[in-house]
């Protein structure tokens, strides 16, 4: 391999060219890292700009904020609800819609269409399908002759309805990465299983599902950081009510820092946040390389 | 009679197959064909006709543009959609070229430090936005940036998933078509910018497509970073809408439908490249 000859030449376009998105990544992602610990450490109020160095106290104070362990309660409920059903649902569309037919090319491209649209959109549109008595929803029960739900307004159903509306939302997603992962098998296998005399069920059972485990390892972990980082349609259709049932960690962090002006404890919750995080993606790094 | 039963058979499962593909379709469509629907009804319209359900919750009978003037003229939302639209705009060209920059630079220059350079970059990926926004936004404000369309976008510029993405089209170019450059008195910019940017150019459209949508979705950190309702982008106005005191309904149908509608067009000819962004990077629009 022959690159390009004179050496200093050679640095000066490479400094030319790496400085600009250098000092970006440097600003905007490796300051704040160390920010973050600092501040984490502090008193930091933004209305006075006062800032004191504090010690251990923020996380202290995190092992006895009955409220912040509700909200990882809440997270991992949040998670509980989406992912399995997610996955599942992503897997059968998958399944249908990877046979080269004209019919299901428009239906994936119509599954896809959630996927793209603004969180913020959807959040809106479909707080008022939810809505407890104008909603699209529940006029849907009435005609089915089932009772009216409350839905957002209820604590019980708030997270499973939010959770429903993410499935919705997200499916596509997981079904593209799906698709990429079916194409991958080579049909050779297939072909020699039929010969073997193996049904479609026992095709499923011991051929897709085992030569996709990558992939749907894969797929999770993506939800897992997905689901940990919710924060928009909650912020915009609950709020964290009813009676604190959807209250999740970032919108937890959100509050603090952004409404209670406790910059420091909203820091050390992040911290807590960004270690389970970079926990999870270690994982799938080692799945990886 | 056995084949006859067979044809049966065969005719049924095809019946419920499609029967599954249809409900699958309304499933996916019903929220976007009752938001496009209202848009265009009266507000005594979309409540007259919300239940009992019927064709007429979902086909406007007095169709209007009243609401899309209401929403345009008198609340201004004309100005959050050109802020986004700038923005979006903004952020996909500046990007585009930083990154790409970098990743010529990461996969066709030989220089001290190059890997360890990528690896940092790499590292960043696995930073989760929402776990530095707090200091990202406390940097921002010490910069002077909040509340300014820079403070905005500047932040996003330096993206490590296209970088990435761009660094493996870069690296897939036989090093023949840089070598016969060299050899014709190109510089590194040259080679860069003449000869390596056009023959990436499906890499580039599925990075500028998926980096528009992030933009243009991007909620948490326009709703911190700008207090100044002239810098607001069409996201918060759309939230803001749903938050208010008083919701109004039709505002929202007609907003969701203007802020929607583009991008699904957009995808419907791009879909593509953005299935092979997403699936070569893994990466999801937000």
């Amino acid at each position: 391999m022959k690159y390009i000859n004179r050496k200093s030449e050679q640095y000066f376009y490479a400094i030319l060219l790496i400085l600009p998105a250098l000092t970006a990544i440097l600003i905007f992602q490796i300051w704040p890292i160390f920010e973050l610990v600092h501040v984490s450490f502090r008193n930091y109020s933004m209305l006075s700009g006062n800032s004191k160095w504090i010690g251990l106290q923020n996380y202290i104070h995190t092992l006895h904020d009955p409220l912040l362990w509700r909200t990882f309660y809440n997270t991992i409920w949040f998670i509980f609800l989406k992912i399995p059903a997610q996955m599942i649902f992503a897997f059968g569309l998958a399944l249908l819609v990877q046979s080269p037919n004209r019919g299901i090319g428009i239906l994936r491209t119509i599954i896809l269409i959630p996927a793209i649209t603004s969180m913020v959109v959807i959040s809106a549109i479909w707080g008022l399908m939810y809505h407890p008595t104008n909603g699209l929803i529940n006029s849907f029960l009435e005609l089915l002759h089932l009772p009216m739900q409350p839905f957002l307004i209820s604590p019980k159903q708030a997270m499973p309805s939010i959770a429903f509306m993410t499935i919705w939302k997200d499916v596509g997603f997981n079904m593209i990465l799906y698709l990429a992962g079916l194409m991958g098998i080579p049909s050779s296998i297939y072909e020699a299983a039929k010969i073997d005399g193996a049904g479609g069920i026992q095709i499923l059972r011991y051929i897709t599902i085992p030569l996709i485990k990558r992939t749907t390892i894969f797929i999770l972990i993506t939800n897992l950081i997905m689901a940990f980082k919710v924060f928009t349609p909650i912020y915009l259709m609950t709020g964290g009510g009813p009676t604190n049932s959807t209250r999740v960690i970032v919108l937890y962090i959100y509050d603090n820092a952004f409404i209670y002006n406790k910059m420091g404890y909203a820091s050390s919750i992040s911290i807590i946040l960004g270690i389970i995080l970079l926990i999870i993606s270690y994982f799938s790094t080692k799945e990886y390389s | 009679m056995n084949i006859r039963l067979k044809l049966i058979n065969k005719y049924i499962s095809k019946l419920i197959l499609w029967c599954c593909i249809l409900i699958l379709i309304l499933f996916f469509t019903i929220p976007y064909i009752w938001m496009a629907s209202s848009a265009f009804k009266p507000r005594s319209e979309i409540f007259a006709y919300i239940h009992p359900l019927s064709w007429r919750t979902f086909i406007p009978i007095n169709p209007t543009f009243e609401n899309f003037r209401t929403l345009l003229v008198e609340k201004g939302f004309w100005r959050p959609l050109l802020n986004s639209l700038g923005i979006a705009v903004t952020t996909v060209g500046i990007t585009l070229l930083v990154s790409s920059m970098m990743a010529f630079a990461l996969s066709r220059l030989k220089f001290n430090g190059r890997d360890l350079i990528f690896a940092l970059v790499l590292a960043t990926m696995m930073i989760p936005f929402e776990a530095i926004m707090v200091p990202m936004f406390l940097i921002t404000q010490k910069l002077g940036l909040d509340n300014t369309y820079l403070g905005l976008f500047l932040p996003w510029i330096g993206d490590a998933f296209i970088i990435f993405l761009l660094r493996q089209q870069f690296l897939e170019i036989p090093t023949d078509i840089q070598d016969a450059a060299i050899m014709d008195g190109c510089n590194p910019f040259q080679i860069y910018w003449k000869i390596m940017m056009p023959l990436i150019k499906p890499a580039l459209i599925s990075a500028a497509f998926i980096k528009f949508m992030y933009s243009w979705d991007s909620y948490i950190w326009p709703l911190i970073i700008t207090r100044d309702p002239q810098k607001m982008v069409v996201a918060v106005a759309i939230g803001k809408l749903f938050t208010d005191q008083d919701i109004l309904w039709e505002l929202i149908f007609a907003g969701s439908f203007i802020a929607t509608i583009p991008i699904v067009i957009l995808f419907i000819f791009l879909q593509r490249y953005y299935v092979e962004g997403i699936t070569s990077t893994g990466l999801h629009g937000q």
